[in-house]
Order: structure tokens, then sequence, then C-alpha cells
């Protein structure tokens, strides 16, 4: 697998889409932050909350841009076939696919770090920031962008088209983050139900962490959430043998 | 053993790619597997390389299951799929180093002079440092090679491993295969009749899904040529029925209404047979030539199975 992981992540950063969906992800996010009319200098308060909002909706376009390749490509020029008959599972290719685009995804995400180094420089007589609900933000927007890998790689493993593995991993992506939460606050969704529902929804937990509790149900639901999409990913690979 | 295949089926949805077929190969032989496009060779050799299950049947490579014990198969088996898929984006030398990684994860320290060796084998020193997706087709072809003899395979499966090559090219390929096949059992597949009589110590022809001859080049060929063909035009048009009811005409076959090809094993008396035919016909014979059959023809005889 080690070897697996190596080479989708040297063919990723050979595409130029590598360093567009990356450098879109930053700049995108720092001049709505720092530049746009509504931007934290002009806000005068020391809070990332601008950034975690939108953050998620790029995400949404972004993971599944990285992701399209992953399998689609390969079933496309044949390469699967290359690749399955070496010795390794069908699981272990899957496997190997999401980490290395997790790899990919921390990599996009660890620069936004200095947004919090920024705004605590900036503000004024060392102001405390909110530290607490800062880092269990990044924390849930790590592991949303997790999710969203997952949802992208089963995406491009259920087609051979780059486009339809694009736009299918955008549509799922944001069925699984905002679709539950606004289906919940239909009139007839009422008491128990309207939170169960709500509570399918990745964005319920999102901001459940972001409240800087980092509670050991989200964490659990999230892991599910990728865990299922990963074996879904394994059963479409599967499906050639059907 | 090195390959023991036992009534393998594959049935996609509403097609019989391959129907039943059993055959063996020997440690270090090579066999040619041949038929025309959609005979089902490729589907036998994804099977083989467990990349798609067989419907029915089974087959062992190395005494290994290909349905139980996947991954040892794998291990055994250098493959050269169809078409020869590679990542384009890779450098010669990152692919190859990619390739045994996912064989031996652990033996980096040996790793740069294995690849060197196959590099120079498959004849790719000066493109080694080239994109794959640079390469002309000739050299794309033999980083497919390379990629599947880098782990010192005990089994090689190749699919086509010449289509699509110059004639230089072609005998490079094969003068390879030939040389690999002295250590190595072979199985590959090609619809190029030549091929198989160079390189080949054995040849099965597949058609529909069914193995309809397994044998040697030489006796193939030689099976085949004691009958006797006979390329014939009569004047008139005539029915092909009525030319199969001639004594001593095992087989014909039908080139327009007026000439046909017939077979027979004594080469006189079919020819008697037919000029006392076309007399007894009022139906003169204006051509008559004897034919050789090379392999091309068995072929054709072989598999051609919608004579008009």
């Amino acid at each position: 697998m080690p070897a697996l992981l190596k080479k989708e992540i040297s063919l990723f950063f050979s595409s130029l889409i590598a360093y567009i969906s990356m450098g879109v992800f930053f700049i995108v996010l720092a001049l709505n932050l720092f530049i746009f009319s509504g931007n934290i200098l002009d806000a005068n308060y020391a809070t990332l909350d601008a950034f975690f909002t939108l953050a998620p909706w790029v995400l949404i376009f972004l993971i599944p841009a990285i992701t399209m390749r992953t399998f689609a490509e390969e079933k496309q020029n044949g390469t699967i076939e290359l690749l399955s008959t070496k010795p390794i599972t069908d699981l272990q290719i899957v496997v190997g696919k999401y980490l290395a685009a997790l790899f990919l995804w921390l990599i996009t995400f660890l620069p936004t770090l200095v947004y919090f180094l920024a705004i605590k420089k900036l503000s004024l007589d060392n102001a405390p920031i909110d530290s607490g609900a800062t880092w269990g933000s990044y924390i849930g927007l790590f592991f949303l962008g997790a999710v969203f890998v997952a949802v992208g790689i089963f995406s491009s493993s259920i087609s051979n088209n780059q486009i339809v593995a694009f736009l299918v991993g955008v549509f799922l992506c944001y069925l699984m983050y905002d679709a539950f939460a606004q289906l919940s606050a239909l009139p007839f969704f009422e008491g128990r139900i309207d939170y169960i529902i709500q509570s399918a929804g990745l964005n319920a937990h999102y901001d459940s962490i972001s409240r800087g509790v980092v509670d050991t149900r989200d964490i659990i639901y999230f892991l599910t959430i990728i865990t299922l999409f990963i074996i879904g990913t394994r059963t479409a690979l599967e499906s050639r043998k059907w | 053993m090195a390959v023991l295949v036992n009534q393998l089926s594959k049935k996609y949805a509403e097609q019989q790619a391959v129907d039943g077929i059993s055959f063996k190969v020997e440690k270090g032989e090579i066999l040619g597997f041949l038929g025309p496009n959609g005979a089902g060779k490729s589907t036998t050799m994804k099977m083989l390389t467990c990349f798609i299950p067989p419907s029915r049947g089974s087959a062992t490579i190395c005494g290994y299951d290909i349905v139980r014990d996947p991954l040892e198969v794998k291990r055994k088996i250098g493959y050269l799929p169809e078409n020869n898929p590679l990542y384009y984006d890779m450098y010669v030398r990152e692919f190859l180093e990619f390739s045994l990684l996912m064989h031996h994860p652990n033996t980096k320290s040996k790793s740069g002079a294995q690849i060197k060796s196959i590099i120079d084998q498959v004849g790719l020193n000066d493109e080694q440092n080239k994109k794959i997706g640079q390469l002309s087709r000739g050299y794309k072809q033999r980083v497919g090679l390379a990629q599947a003899l880098l782990h010192d395979p005990e089994v090689l499966i190749l699919d086509e491993p010449t289509s699509g090559l110059d004639p230089n090219q072609l005998a490079d390929i094969r003068h390879l295969i030939k040389e690999l096949g002295k250590e190595k059992t072979i199985l590959f597949s090609t619809h190029i009749m030549q091929e198989v009589q160079a390189v080949c110590d054995r040849v099965i022809i597949i058609n529909k899904g069914r193995i309809v001859a397994d044998d040697k080049p030489e006796q193939l060929q030689s099976r085949l040529s004691n009958k006797v063909a006979v390329e014939i035009e009569f004047e008139q048009t005539i029915n092909l029925e009525e030319i199969q009811n001639i004594q001593h005409v095992l087989s014909a076959e039908k080139l327009s209404s007026k000439e046909f090809i017939v077979q027979g094993e004594d080469s006189i008396a079919l020819r008697k047979a037919l000029f006392a035919y076309a007399s007894k016909k009022n139906n003169a014979l204006l051509t008559i030539k004897q034919t050789s059959k090379s392999l091309e023809d068995i072929f054709q005889q072989l598999t051609n199975t919608t004579v008009s």
C-alpha cells in the first residue's frame, strides 16, 4: 500500500488540478476573510467564524475536484486492470487511495492555520481569541473534509467519466452537508424526527464540534460515514465481478 | 503444472464469452492463444489474472486457485493487459519502481539493480527518464512488458503483446518472448498467425468461447494439411449442397455462386470426382487449382463458422 500511496500523491502533483484547487481554496477564503467587504478587519472582532462558515461551501466543490480522478481515470484508461492484478486486495486499493486523497486534503488544509496566527497577531493588545472554539472548528473542518474525500472517492468509483464523478461528488457532498438540515426545517417534520434528520447531516456535527467541545459522538459519526463510503467504493469497484 | 484450466466459463449479462474451456500449460512452455476478435481470449486472461471471477469452472496457477488464493496467484504472474494500459503521467523509471514496490514492498535496496536489468533487457535505456505518455507505441509496449517481467514472475500472461508494432519492433518483441520462454511459462494471445509459428511451442485456437484446436503449430498444420484443398470454378451457377454431395468431398466453402474451395483427403480421387461431376452435369470446370493450407487457412477454417 505505501507504493500506491506514493504513486497517487505523485500523480496528483503532476497535474495542474492539484495546484489550482489548493490555490483556489486558500485564496478564496483569504479574500473573503481579509479583503472583501464585511471582512474581519471591518468587523473588529478577532474571530474566524466567517472562515468556518464559508469553508464547507468551498469544500463541497473543491474536494470532488481533487478526488474525481481517483477511480474514474483508472477505469477510463484501463489502468485499473493493471492495478487490480498486482498482489493487492480491492479494499487495500480503496483505502490506499483514500489515505492519499486525505493527505492531499491535509496539505490543502494546513496553510489555513496561517489565518489563525494572522488574526492572533492583528488583535489589539493581544486580546484573547476564543482558542477553544477555533481549534474545535479546525478539527471539525478537517473531519468534514475527510468525509467529503470519502464521498468524492465513492463518486469517482461509480463512473468512468471524471466530469460525472465531479458532479455526483458535488451533489452528494451538498446532500450530506446541508440537505438534512434543510429537510428537518420543513414544517411537517416535528419534534424527535426533526432532530434525527438533522443529526443525519454533517452540518449538525460540524456545528457541534465548532463550539469547542470535541464530542466522541460527533467523531464516531464522522468515522462511520467515512467507513460507509469506503465500503460503498469497494462495492462499486467489485461490481466488475458481478 | 504451471497453469491448469478446468471447464472455465464466463457469462456476461447476455453473452457467453467463454464456454467451458480446459487446458494445461507445462512449466517453461510458450502457449499461443489464438482466435478472432471477441473469441474470449481476453476474458480468459482476465479470469486467470483474477481481475474478474469465472461464472463456472476453475483454474490454478502454480497450484494456487484463482478464486480462493487471488493474492498468491497475482504474486506468481506478470500480466500485460489488452491495449497496454499505463499511467501516462508517470516517468518510465518511476512507474517501474512503483510496479516493483507493489510486488515487493520491502526490497528497496535491491530494486535499483533489478529495474536497471529490466530496462536493459527490454531496451528502454534511452527512454527511461521520459514520461510514459511521450513514448512511441513500441516503447510503451516495452514499458508494459517491463512492468510484467519486473518481479521475475513464474508465469507470464500477455494479452496481444505485439499489437500495433512496426515490423522491426515485432521482431524484437517476439525475440524477447522467445528468450523469456526458456525459463518462464508464457501464455500469450494474438490474432496473428505468423507469430504463433515463430514463437510458440503450442497453440490453442479459440472461437466463440470454445477451444477448437489445441496442438503444436507444425502438427496442427500437418493434421489439417493431409487434407487437400482445391479451388474450383464452374461455368454455371451451382449449389453448395450439390458440391458437398460429390464423392470424396469432405467439406466445401463457397467463394461465389460459381467458385468454391473443396477439401478432401485424396487429391487425385477428389479432382477426378470433380471432373466426373462436371461432365455429368454438363457444367464446364473452368478452373481447378490445388491450394496449400497455411496455418492461416486452418485458423480461418476453424474459426469461420459463418460460411455463406
